[in-house]
């Protein structure tokens, strides 16, 4: 608990973390839950490839980014390439 | 839209405490919508914020929903400047707030090498009395910290100009605590009729380095300071924890038992005023910790002063470039913004807000917590 600015309240209220995804939906075969990311922290790289239709795509990532920063990534590349 | 969002709204999102603050932030650096390095955090706040939660280590640190789990609302900042994220910081602080002097302060945050948690190498009262002041060669991966303090009344605003520099070298971010407007210290009316507050004054006394010492000198007495420090606090929560389980002080045996005389003290005074459920002693323990050799500041405004504020605060903005995330904290909840205050204070500040940014989209993120 800090010391300087503690909360006044006995138990503070933390934020309810959105759950660590790590399966999404393939946007070629539309299969749910077939595409997972793994994310190599150290290479700065995030990959994600459909367990189905074999779909992958790659993308740069930070010490903060997670699993569906990859994922939206891809979808948003995926609706660039179809403009 | 993309998924990502569009990079042409300037996302602006109200959070209930503090350091929910840094879900937004973080998540919009992960996702590459804001870059990782090169922002100056421009914090207006009736305190500053910048201290370190004692037991983060650099590996938790660098985890984010560790990280998340572990700030609190004295302590977000700065786990920022160990990621490299915010280095440079300015705090604009209201004409009462007195925890660190106006100035500009540069000192290092980085991982102690003996512990693997993460200290800083600042002299300043602020950062001795919470025992956090490591010498420089204790630390591994130290990150330089720029910090600038600048109180808001109409004078001082030209320094935040020159800290800042040419717009085109680094990406702004704005950050709001609505207590910046109007603020007690929830503390002081704590037990009142037992006058816990008097009491852990004196029962937390801590001996700031004179002003006149400088360089080795300055050193020397602030690490001595701060492990002096370090010792009271230590024992005295072992005492406070102890309290808080056997609801008694008898058949303590601890680091704590040089206080045992002044706490019995204290110990007897509470429960004369007070039923032993009503007492929670490591809230005694959480009051007594802010007390230093500056008090929490505790100003209340009127409306006038308020509005006065605000428009400081619209020219100081005007006067800067328009920032790539605005982030504002209420703080009413813990009461360091008055309740009775928080709306209307909000809602100018909102108004504000969209006067200076057409694009803005305010956020309120507080709402989805209060429903879950």
């Amino acid at each position: 608990m800090g010391r300087r600015k503690s909360k006044r309240t006995a138990g503070p209220k933390r934020k309810n973390l959105e759950a660590l995804d790590v399966l999404f939906n393939c946007p070629f075969c539309n299969h749910e839950r077939s595409c997972e990311v793994k994310m190599e922290k150290t290479k700065n790289t995030g990959r994600i490839q459909c367990n189905i239709c074999l779909e992958d795509f790659q993308a740069t990532i930070n010490v903060l980014s997670e699993p569906i920063d990859v994922y939206n990534e891809w979808i948003d590349a995926c609706e660039a390439a179809n403009q | 839209m993309g998924r990502r969002g569009s990079p042409l709204a300037l996302a602006a999102h109200i959070e209930e405490d503090h350091h929910d603050v840094l879900w937004p932030l973080l998540s919009a650096i992960g996702a590459k919508r804001l870059p990782f390095t090169g922002h100056i955090l421009v914090h207006l706040d009736s305190h500053p914020d910048l201290l370190l939660p004692r037991s983060l280590t650099a590996e938790a640190c660098r985890d984010k929903r560790q990280l998340l789990q572990q700030v609190s609302i004295e302590n977000w900042i700065l786990p920022c400047a160990f990621l490299g994220v915010i280095n440079r910081i300015v705090w604009v602080r209201p004409p009462w707030s007195d925890q660190i002097p106006s100035g500009r302060y540069q000192f290092h945050v980085g991982r102690e090498q003996a512990t693997g948690n993460l200290r800083l190498t600042a002299l300043e009262s602020y950062f001795l009395s919470e025992a956090l002041t490591v010498p420089l060669a204790d630390l591994t991966e130290p990150q330089l910290v720029d910090l600038l303090v600048v109180e808001l009344n109409g004078r001082e605003e030209h320094r935040i100009m020159d800290f800042v520099g040419p717009p085109d070298e680094y990406s702004l971010l704005l950050d709001v605590d609505l207590d910046f407007f109007s603020t007690t210290n929830p503390f002081l009316g704590l037990y009142e009729r037992a006058q816990l507050y008097p009491r852990l004054r004196q029962l937390y006394h801590f001996d700031s380095v004179p002003s006149l010492a400088t360089g080795y000198e300055r050193l020397r007495l602030g690490l001595e300071s701060s492990q002096r420090r370090d010792r009271l606090l230590d024992r005295l929560e072992d005492v406070f924890k102890h309290l808080q389980v056997h609801r008694s002080l008898s058949g303590y045996i601890g680091p704590g038992e040089v206080y045992l005389d002044v706490v019995s003290e204290l110990f007897q005074s509470l429960t004369d005023h007070y039923s032993d459920e009503d007492i929670d002693w490591d809230l005694v323990h959480c009051a007594g910790c802010t007390c230093d050799d500056s008090e929490l500041p505790h100003h209340i405004s009127t409306d006038l002063e308020i509005d006065g504020l605000l428009e400081h605060v619209e020219n100081l903005l005007g006067r800067l470039p328009r920032p790539n995330m605005v982030t504002v904290a209420r703080s009413s909840r813990d009461e360091f913004c008055p309740p009775h205050q928080v709306e209307s204070i909000q809602s100018k500040l909102v108004s504000l807000l969209e006067r200076l940014y057409a694009d803005i989209d305010v956020r309120f993120d507080y709402k989805d917590d209060e429903s879950t």
